[in-house]
């Protein structure tokens, strides 16, 4: 009996469609463009084809790709058509180029959702890689921006693990840094113990890793210093050290815990700049062999790795790499920026307080003081910043303890309200204080900090529509004058209330109609505005950007905003106070 | 100029039914209810109750001068079989069950074609409309001239008052109410009935419009504006009567209910209205634009001082100083 071959794979119906694109195209574009071979459709369904691109021509700058008369590539067609076909090499000669991708992988696409189209054919794919190498022939290709350059341009994650939270500063030398368990998603790592329970991490220093930092211990150390398994080491080799600090840290954590450690990898484009990190986890019984081997001998003269250790895996965490150093603030260019290291009072923790409070506390204010006895309710989670969590906390508390949670590093203080006497010296330490009461009683107290001699803050009061909640008012007393905000405040009103063209806004300054307050609750609460916590959350965001604008020179006026959804024309204008 | 403060007053004051008209009716209504509910022949028959019309889509208005205003109420009926084949012995006999009663016998009290009308010596009556719920699910109300039924979907027309007024940040109803001072208080459009002009008003509200015209139903002028507009244009494209379907959805129309001649005359006054209305909002003056309201509403359309004598303080009786306030923060919420 003869045996039966199994069938070979074929093509998908999209691939073919591929295959036919590529074939048409190669033709049209001899020699430039020529398939090199025959495809071949393994048992994942991914077609690779050979192709070989005409490169002679390529222009070249000093530090880009040198490049052959002609480049060979392997083309893998994916069997889904909804994922963009990749390109290799077959050979490593690229690798540490910006944009290879564990030595032999291009990456054509950054963000594939966005720079590919599954409906557009091939002709656009070998377009890509064209320009691919084109750009790096010129050393276009910027090393210090390339995703994941240090690491082989890849992610390195293993699905599961938790995520690792990095936020001081990291150097180029061997450390001994500590694990805390935040929450189940997250570890942060730190140069000291948080608590009891944190656990002592290496920070293992490294060269570059162009093909990648492996899924094995073995791997690993091979990748850092080739051979590293198989012949011994000077006891001065890096890689027993790394293995001599695995040892050491794990020696001194629980036994049946797991080990992590961080690479610090440095970058090639840029040696003296802070290193990139990856943080790894041996499971629990690689560290308790690590621990064992530790108590048999001195962890420096550790030589080689054991065999028990050689296939331990790497379980690869998601680093959030928060250093100052390495992290640029996604809000570094907006108006908001203003109040970062600010010390900024709030004064109503209201509809527009909570909001207010939490967006200059994202935007890096370093001490906030609030103040406002008024107490959390259900119905008030409609529109402020409240949770379930907080009902029957005063507002103040609640929101104090709210913007913990999202800032580790603020301070913040809760106050008694004016016209509590210790806030007379507020204005004198304080650079902004917003008043967003709406009370009279803090008006006349704010009029009072206005006149102090040495006033450092700028006072700010912050207050929308009673009917919608969708215009707002700003009223700005700059620091170096001593006019009152109410002057400021009445000289606005005088202009809007004479001004047809702000009609919209006269409403600011007018006695509500019936309609324009309600009761939330039958007979247990004072009228309050219609508003929502859309209204608020935009209103509030336009009111503080347009205080965020005016903290680096404030010129002391009233701001009138409205939102886009009221129609009111003008949207947006500044009355500036004259003396 | 808008002019929202003079039209929040002229609402207040002079459009709107007062609170405590609106009280007495209630009282009274409830009165004439227990009265029926506890007649000996009609009692066990009655369900219940429900305020209808502009009282219940709460765009009544003050009556003319010293005329009488009215107030209509469901009176809700188990159906009696025997009176199937006369749908007008509903009518009859609520008639007869108030002539019975030792206090409402004694008041003016009659029949009208779909209703019982209830008269009180002070400017007041009550319409007593029998509604049933037929076996075969149809809502009826009784049409006593040809003794017949007609549908109804009282639930249907709240619901569609309600979905129309909320789009319009609840300023339809407020807009109707000023239409219908128009027609009573300023003989436009007469002869125009109350539920016509109702239903076409609100049918020029949508959804869509906030999309296109951000602000558009943002207060009472602006809402007035942009509804008498559209229904001019609507108009204007309809030189001849159209068909105005009931919106609840009860399947009848309201085309009987007026003619050509009530409609152009409609049609006319709207155009012109809409016109008077867009001058008015548009005039930058205050005081010229106070003017073109009341050539619109009459002297009744308030012409208080201009905004700006809001932060000067109101005259008071034990004079005080006079201060520059932080604001008058009453408009103000935060």
């Amino acid at each position: 009996m003869t045996k039966r071959k199994s069938p070979a794979a074929r093509p998908s119906l999209s691939q073919r469609r591929l295959l036919e694109e590529l074939t048409a195209l190669a033709a049209a574009h001899e020699p430039d463009l020529r398939i090199t071979g025959r495809p071949r459709t393994d048992t994942d369904g991914l077609v690779t084809i050979p192709i070989s691109v005409c490169t002679g021509g390529t222009s070249h700058a000093p530090g880009g790709l040198q490049l052959k008369e002609s480049e060979d590539f392997l083309l893998t067609l994916p069997a889904t058509p909804m994922m963009p076909p990749q390109v290799r090499t077959p050979h490593i000669r690229f690798a540490g180029t910006p944009h290879i991708l564990q030595g032999d992988r291009l990456c054509l696409y950054l963000d594939p959702a966005r720079e590919w189209d599954p409906a557009a054919g091939i002709a656009p794919v070998i377009n890509r890689l064209w320009q691919w190498l084109s750009d790096a022939a010129a050393g276009r290709f910027d090393p210090a921006t390339a995703l994941y350059h240090p690491v082989g341009g890849v992610l390195h994650y293993t699905p599961g693990t938790p995520t690792v939270v990095v936020r001081e500063p990291v150097s180029h030398r061997s450390a001994m840094a500590w694990l805390t368990q935040r929450t189940t998603d997250r570890l942060d790592l730190t140069s000291t113990p948080a608590d009891s329970n944190s656990h002592r991490t290496p920070i293992l220093p490294t060269d570059a890793l162009p093909l990648g930092a492996g899924s094995t211990l073995a791997e690993l150390l091979t990748l850092i210093h080739p051979a590293t398994a198989h012949v011994p080491q000077p006891a001065d080799a890096p890689c027993p050290a790394l293995l001599t600090a695995l040892a050491a840290s794990a020696l001194r954590n629980p036994e049946g815990t797991a080990q992590y450690f961080v690479l610090a990898v440095r970058h090639p484009a840029t040696p003296a700049a802070s290193p990139f990190l990856l943080a790894g986890r041996l499971p629990p019984q690689a560290g308790d062999t690590l621990r064992r081997l530790a108590r048999r001998a001195t962890p420096s003269r550790l030589g080689s790795l054991p065999e028990a250790l050689a296939h331990a895996s790497i379980a690869w965490c998601y680093l959030s790499d928060e250093r100052a150093e390495v992290t640029t603030r996604r809000d570094t260019l907006r108006p908001v920026r203003a109040f970062q290291d600010c010390d900024i009072h709030i004064w109503g923790c209201g509809g527009i307080g909570s909001w207010a409070a939490e967006m200059v506390a994202r935007a890096g204010a370093s001490h906030l003081t609030l103040c406002d006895p008024g107490r959390v309710t259900g119905g008030l989670l409609v529109r402020q910043n409240y949770t379930e969590h907080h009902i029957g906390m005063t507002k103040a508390t609640a929101l104090a303890s709210h913007l913990r949670t999202i800032r580790d590093d603020i301070h913040i203080d809760i106050v008694i309200p004016p016209p509590d006497p210790a806030l007379l010296t507020a204005a004198d330490q304080a650079d902004l204080i917003i008043d967003a009461t709406v009370s009279i009683t803090a008006g006349r107290f704010l009029d009072l900090l206005a006149q102090q001699p040495h006033r450092k803050a700028v006072l700010a009061q912050l207050a929308t529509d009673s009917l919608t909640a969708s215009l707002g008012i700003l009223t700005i007393a700059a620091a170096d004058t001593h006019t009152p905000l109410s002057t400021i405040d009445h000289a606005a009103g005088r202009h809007v209330l004479s001004s047809p063209n702000l009609e919209a806004y006269q409403a600011l300054w007018a006695e509500p109609a019936p309609d324009d307050e309600l009761r939330p609750t039958r007979g247990c609460s004072t009228p309050t505005f219609h508003g929502s916590a859309a209204d608020l959350m935009a209103t509030t965001g336009t009111l503080i950007t347009l205080l965020g604008i005016q903290m680096r020179h404030p010129v002391s006026g009233t701001h009138l905003c409205a939102q886009p959804h009221t129609g009111t024309a003008p949207a947006h204008r500044f009355i500036p106070y004259s003396e | 100029m808008q002019c929202r403060k003079n039209f929040d007053t002229f609402l207040k004051n002079t459009v709107n039914l007062s609170q405590a008209k609106l009280t007495l009716l209630e009282v009274r209504v409830e009165a004439i209810y227990k009265a029926l509910k506890a007649d000996s022949e009609l009692g066990s028959l009655i369900r219940g109750k429900r305020p209808q019309g502009s009282w219940a889509q709460r765009t009544i208005i003050n009556p003319v001068g010293d005329s009488e205003f009215d107030a209509d109420f469901m009176l809700h009926f188990t159906e009696n079989t025997e009176w199937a084949d006369s749908p007008k012995t509903y009518i009859d006999k609520v008639y007869a069950a108030l002539d019975r009663h030792n206090i409402y016998g004694a008041m003016p009290h009659t029949r009208k074609c779909r209703c019982v009308q209830l008269s009180y010596a002070n400017s007041m009556h009550v319409d007593i409309v029998p509604y049933l719920q037929l076996a075969d699910g149809r809502e009826v109300i009784v049409n006593r001239d040809t003794n017949t039924w007609e549908q109804t979907n009282p639930a249907g027309f709240t619901a569609w008052m309600q979905e129309k007024d909320g789009i319009a940040n609840n300023n339809l109803r407020k807009v109707i109410r000023l239409m219908k001072y128009l027609r009573n208080h300023r003989g436009s459009f007469t002869g125009t009935r109350s539920i016509i002009l109702t239903t076409l008003l609100g049918e020029c509200v949508e959804e869509i419009k906030k999309l296109m015209d951000p602000g558009c139903y943002s207060d009472v002028p602006t809402t007035l504006l942009t509804v008498v507009e559209d229904l001019d244009r609507w108009l204007q494209e309809r030189p001849c009567k159209p068909s105005i379907a009931d919106p609840s959805g009860s399947g009848v129309t309201f085309d009987h209910r007026w003619d050509q001649t009530t409609y152009s005359y409609f049609r006319a006054r709207i155009h012109a209205h809409a016109r008077e209305i867009r001058e008015a909002y548009d005039e930058p003056d205050y005081d010229r634009s106070v003017r073109l309201w009341r050539k619109l509403f009459g002297d009744a359309f308030p012409g208080q001082p201009s905004a700006a004598a809001s932060l000067t303080p109101t005259v008071a009786k034990f004079a005080t100083p006079l201060l520059i306030t932080t604001t008058s923060r009453t408009g103000r919420a935060g």
